[in-house]
């Protein structure tokens, strides 16, 4: 599978004025239609590493490098680039019911991720037509979304942060509050949304290393934080995956 | 059929007109409430400050069109009156928005403003509209009761217009809201927008329910907003009790509330209960209700709605 998005030369630190950068000359590439893992210790970087693909750096923090995405060069110095390849992506959060409204029920949630930026005195309505991806996970979608399992939620919360037909989806720790059996629903939920969307690619963080060597597929990223506080990524070849 | 007959007259013994009445008197103010304190979960105290401004501004406007034909008089005292309301949700919701503030904090503040703006515009503490056209007893088909027939009319239409903006995708919001603010800010949906609507609309229904009472007890008062807050919750609280639904919003839960609100009035005086206790007993009520609520599903106080 092609290499078509890459982070180059990346450095950051959280002030202008520090000597010593948080990344430094970062280089990690990703795959087009693919999970790509990213694992790191507990404070190694990784949400800061979603945050700076987000564009979301601060005036304060010093940011250089380049990102190399579908054809196209960003250039993370300049606010405008950052912020133009921040709109080609979305993120669910780690905390993911920070997206769901609880007391509505899954195709009520859908339809709401939807909803333009001044919600006027027009009709809602929920979303009647299930997506297809969607029916081999029996979820019921009548009932409010506070009474579905974990994985269930995982899987509304990955569908409504993909509403608005992005590219690049990141995940931060989609299964850290998920058991074994949820974990699987929302890791096949993820292969069904690769195989129906070709265009799309899947960037995660994790730090279990078993779901990382279960379904990566062939390498990771590894976040290393060295002695003197530097974190660099590196990427780790894996044995064919057991998962897939 | 003589069983139905029965039952119907003991329902009327039971359900006098009276009632009805202040059940259609106090509408709007409670379903402001509602949209604010149980479906956006904000403690919107500012509501009894909109309540009385919504009657000073009315009365004002209704002074000052006596001149004019009724049906012009109706519309621009009725406007005259929801804008006092929008005036005072307007502040408090701008002082939470811009100040930063907690909204409990910016309602009280609010109230303060308005105790003096409301004094100001009155020229005294109360003032007697009883002289002036009554909007709300024009239409005196029932002569015991001559402001019923008006003020159901205006119950229907509002219970019909809140259950279309329960649907629409601005009222949806405000039951969002309440569950989960966080959430606009993911999707690029102005949460601001939704909150400062959401205030706004409730203090203006609360200004509207304001000028009734004005009409219908023929004073103004500047501290006839006093102890609203408490009423507006407990009728909630009563109506969330009986109506069930599994939708997130409904306009019967407001409505059937203050009905039972006022037939628990009606039975106390007919066992000869002082009055002037009731504010204890509707603590009372909303404090049992909480407690037995959080017994039975360990369900926290704030998903009631308060």
């Amino acid at each position: 599978m092609p290499k078509f998005f890459t982070i180059e030369h990346l450095t950051f630190s959280f002030d202008e004025e520090s000597q010593q950068p948080f990344f430094e000359n970062v280089q990690c590439s990703f795959r087009k239609n693919a999970m790509n893992f990213i694992r790191g210790k507990n404070g190694a970087g990784k949400s800061t590493l979603f945050r700076i693909l987000r564009g979301n750096a601060e005036a304060h923090e010093a940011l250089s490098g380049f990102i190399q995405f579908a054809g196209k060069k960003y250039d993370l110095s300049s606010k405008t680039q950052r912020q133009r390849f921040g709109q080609l992506v979305r993120l669910s959060p780690q905390k993911f019911d920070e997206l769901l409204a609880d007391q509505f029920n899954f195709m009520e949630n859908l339809q709401l991720s939807r909803l333009p930026r001044y919600p006027g005195l027009s009709s809602f309505q929920a979303t009647t037509q299930v997506p297809s991806i969607l029916q081999r996970f029996e979820i019921n979608y009548t009932t409010p979304v506070g009474m579905l399992s974990g994985g269930q939620r995982q899987i509304l919360a990955i569908l409504m942060a993909l509403q608005h037909a992005s590219p690049v989806l990141l995940l931060d720790e989609p299964t850290a509050a998920l058991d074994a059996k949820n974990t699987q629903m929302v890791m096949a939920f993820l292969q069904e949304l690769l195989h129906e969307n070709p265009e799309l690619t899947i960037l995660i963080i994790c730090h279990d290393r078993e779901v990382v060597e279960t379904y990566a597929n062939q390498e990771y990223a590894e976040i290393t934080v060295h002695e003197n506080g530097v974190r660099t990524i590196e990427n780790i070849i894996v044995s064919p995956s057991r998962g897939q | 059929m003589d069983f139905e007959v029965q039952s119907l007259a003991v329902l009327l013994e039971f359900l006098p007109l009276t009632i009805i009445e202040f059940v259609c008197l106090y509408f709007p103010l409670v379903l402001g409430a509602y949209c604010t304190i149980s479906l956006m979960k904000v403690p919107d105290l500012s509501i009894e400050s909109a309540y009385v401004c919504g009657a000073i501004i009315g009365a004002r406007a209704l002074v000052m069109t006596s001149d004019m034909p009724f049906l012009i008089a109706a519309v621009i005292s009725v406007f005259a009156s929801m804008l006092g309301g929008v005036a005072v949700g307007l502040t408090s919701s701008l002082l939470t928005d811009k100040a930063k503030f907690p909204h409990l904090l910016s309602s009280i503040l609010t109230s303060g403003m308005f105790h003096g703006i409301n004094q100001f515009i009155l020229g005294s503490s109360n003032v007697s509209i009883a002289m002036r056209r009554n909007l709300i007893g024009v239409w005196d088909i029932i002569k015991k009761y001559p402001e019923l027939p008006i003020l159901v009319a205006v119950t229907i239409i509002l219970v019909i217009a809140g259950s279309l903006f329960f649907h629409t995708k601005l009222g949806t919001c405000l039951a969002v809201y309440g569950n989960n603010p966080r959430m606009f800010d993911y999707f690029g949906i102005s949460s601001r927008f939704v909150f400062i609507s959401g205030v706004v609309i409730s203090n203006g229904l609360a200004g509207l329910g304001g000028f009734f009472d004005a009409q219908s007890s023929g004073f103004v008062d500047v501290n006839m907003g006093g102890l609203k807050a408490l009423f507006c919750i407990t009728s909630i609280i009563l109506g969330k009790t009986i109506v069930s639904t599994k939708k997130p919003s409904s306009i019967w839960i407001p409505l059937c509330g203050s009905f039972v609100y006022f037939i628990i009035i009606h039975s106390l005086l007919k066992v000869n209960f002082n009055l002037k206790y009731f504010t204890m007993v509707n603590s009372i009520i909303v404090a049992a209700i909480l407690i037995l609520k959080h017994h039975q599903s360990r369900q926290r106080a704030n998903q009631l709605g308060v």
